[in-house]
């Protein structure tokens, strides 16, 4: 499903000493299917920009668009109610919002509000425990007796139990260790390859950015910045730093070998095992040039 | 003296619960910087907790400064001498501003008021707090509060500092902050500090570092040991960094870069 959002604006705190302007004029678009991750600096407006494509929060003025429904400053309740049918929002630290007694009836809650058929949802739950690395066995237990990792995981299941068209997440991975950090990330790419599902993710995490997403969005002072594929926004290092984001540590490691060690690399996206081969070519040529 | 011995320590939450620490035997000495990673679910925090007997081990014994956490008269000087910091930046405040929250844990301690304001003159140079002392706490960055954390745990002069994963809420800015403020104490004091992570690169800005598996303390190595022993992080299916990855593989081939050396050590040198 695809997402529009045009000329958007929104001040929170609006005539109060602290009047903040949180998004100024934003215009973006996601296709249908893609994954986008938006990084930016804490209060630069990311997760505002979220909360208006899940209808938690209306445009003071602008337009927001996903699928075939539109909302803007005057849109009522019930018009917003149907834009956040098809979306799905994995919150930070989404094992908060656990409460049922067993992790199936915390499955079921989400769905049944949608309004989502039970005995078919039912039927499906095993096959999604299993994708977020979870089995059945769980399903009788209390979330409550789980551990953090999988708490997250649970919630995670929760929320594409919806299947929803869109899903936003928030930070999906923080507090977790590497190990879960890379499994809950991969989880995510295979549902969007799947189900064709239009993902947008905010991160702190280049590397997250660089890996996942085939669109980076950079976000300041509430405005995007730049937008653009991993591999363009990664070279503009000068502009990240004035902005106070790092690039990616791979791209600074191969940029600091080459000066050390007089060499250039075909990318920074090689893996590091790559770059040793090639780091090793390189030197061999060298050492070639000198002898002769 | 150590500052803490751990003697086959034991620990289940629940009588009929799975083990979650069997066995920790290891020591501290006074002034050390110690890095405790492992997988989720190894025991790491639960150690952590049994510092300052806010958990006691089921069997086995643990020695705060050379005093039994067991002995009921001296763990409240137990509490006092350990200070904890932990995860959640947000869930450890109580008063309404930075001055008067350094100022609680003082006064539940019974410091005399001329004293009081001494120490938080101290503490709030070495944390870098000096400017927001007037500010809501609940209105900073969650660096600025995790660094306020560490003032009001310092305050108390305590001798051992627990930090559970102090950084892992924190944005990439946050955790910078709080790194060099947990350096500089470590350079500047004697304070023995503990600390969970995550974070292959903060675990090598310690003295040493222990990995732990399945309730137990699997690897007990300086810093510079884990770094030249990638490959059993890696057995483990412990994703490393990229700068790290790259060490080793590099390594297998004979290859040094003194630039990718610094690029791990940069936050013991700096």
């Amino acid at each position: 499903m695809k997402v529009l959002l045009k000329n958007i604006e929104h001040t929170y705190m609006k005539k109060t000493p602290f009047e903040k302007k949180a998004l100024a004029n934003v215009n973006v678009n996601f296709e249908k299917g893609s994954f986008t991750a938006i990084i930016g600096h804490t209060g630069s407006g990311k997760s505002t920009l979220v909360q208006h494509i899940n209808g938690l929060l209306k445009p003071h003025s602008g337009q927001v668009t996903v699928g075939g429904h539109t909302i803007d400053a005057k849109s009522k309740r019930k018009q917003i109610k149907a834009l956040r049918e098809h979306t799905g929002m994995v919150f930070q630290y989404p094992e908060h919002q656990l409460f049922e007694e067993t992790v199936e009836k915390d499955l079921l809650f989400g769905p049944r509000n949608a309004g989502k058929e039970e005995a078919r949802t039912k039927k499906r739950l095993p096959e999604l425990l299993e994708l977020v690395g979870l089995d059945k066995s769980f399903l009788e237990r209390s979330p409550f007796e789980l551990s953090g990792g999988q708490m997250r995981r649970v919630a995670i299941a929760g929320v594409l139990a919806v299947e929803p068209k869109v899903l936003i997440l928030d930070e999906p991975t923080a507090g977790l260790d590497p190990q879960g950090q890379e499994e809950i990330l991969s989880l995510f790419k295979t549902w969007q390859q799947q189900y064709q599902t239009t993902t947008i993710m905010i991160t702190h995490q280049m590397e997250e950015a660089a890996r996942l997403a085939d669109r980076i969005i950079v976000m300041s002072e509430g405005q995007i910045i730049m937008e653009g594929p991993p591999s363009v926004i990664y070279e503009k290092q000068a502009e990240l730093q004035t902005l106070h984001l790092d690039v990616p540590e791979q791209v600074k490691v191969l940029k600091q070998i080459e000066q050390e060690m007089g060499v250039t690399f075909s990318s920074y996206h090689l893996k590091p095992e790559e770059a040793a081969v090639e780091l090793e070519k390189r030197l061999q040529q060298k050492k070639g040039d000198t002898d002769v | 003296m150590k500052a803490v011995t751990l003697q086959n320590v034991h620990f289940q939450y629940e009588e009929e619960g799975p083990a979650v620490l069997s066995g920790v035997s290891a020591s501290i000495q006074h002034g050390e910087w110690i890095a405790v990673i492992g997988p989720n679910g190894s025991g790491k925090s639960t150690l952590s907790r049994l510092f300052n007997g806010l958990l006691l081990p089921r069997t086995g014994e643990i020695y705060i400064n050379g005093k039994s956490i067991f002995s009921d008269d001296d763990l409240p000087v137990i509490r006092r001498e350990v200070g904890m910091v932990f995860q959640n930046p947000d869930h450890q405040f109580v008063a309404p501003t930075v001055r008067d929250d350094i100022a609680f844990g003082m006064e539940n301690a019974g410091v005399p008021r001329e004293d009081m304001l001494q120490r938080i003159e101290t503490v709030a140079r070495q944390t870098g707090v000096e400017d927001i002392l007037d500010k809501e706490p609940h209105r900073l960055s969650g660096g600025q509060k995790q660094r306020v954390a560490i003032a009001g745990v310092l305050a108390l002069y305590p001798s051992i500092m627990v930090l559970d994963e102090a950084t892992s809420m924190l944005d990439p800015n946050g955790k910078q902050e709080v790194l060099h403020t947990i350096r500089s104490l470590h350079a500047s004091s004697d304070v023995t500090i503990l600390s969970v992570t995550h974070q292959l690169h903060e675990a090598l800005m310690a003295d040493r570092v222990w990995y732990m598996e399945n309730g137990r303390i699997i690897h007990d190595v300086t810093a510079e040991e884990l770094l030249h022993n990638l490959d059993w992080l890696q057995e483990k299916n412990i994703p490393l960094p990229y700068a790290a990855s790259l060490y080793q593989s590099l390594a297998h081939k004979g290859i040094s870069s003194r630039s990718l050396e610094s690029f791990l050590w940069r936050e013991k040198s700096r």
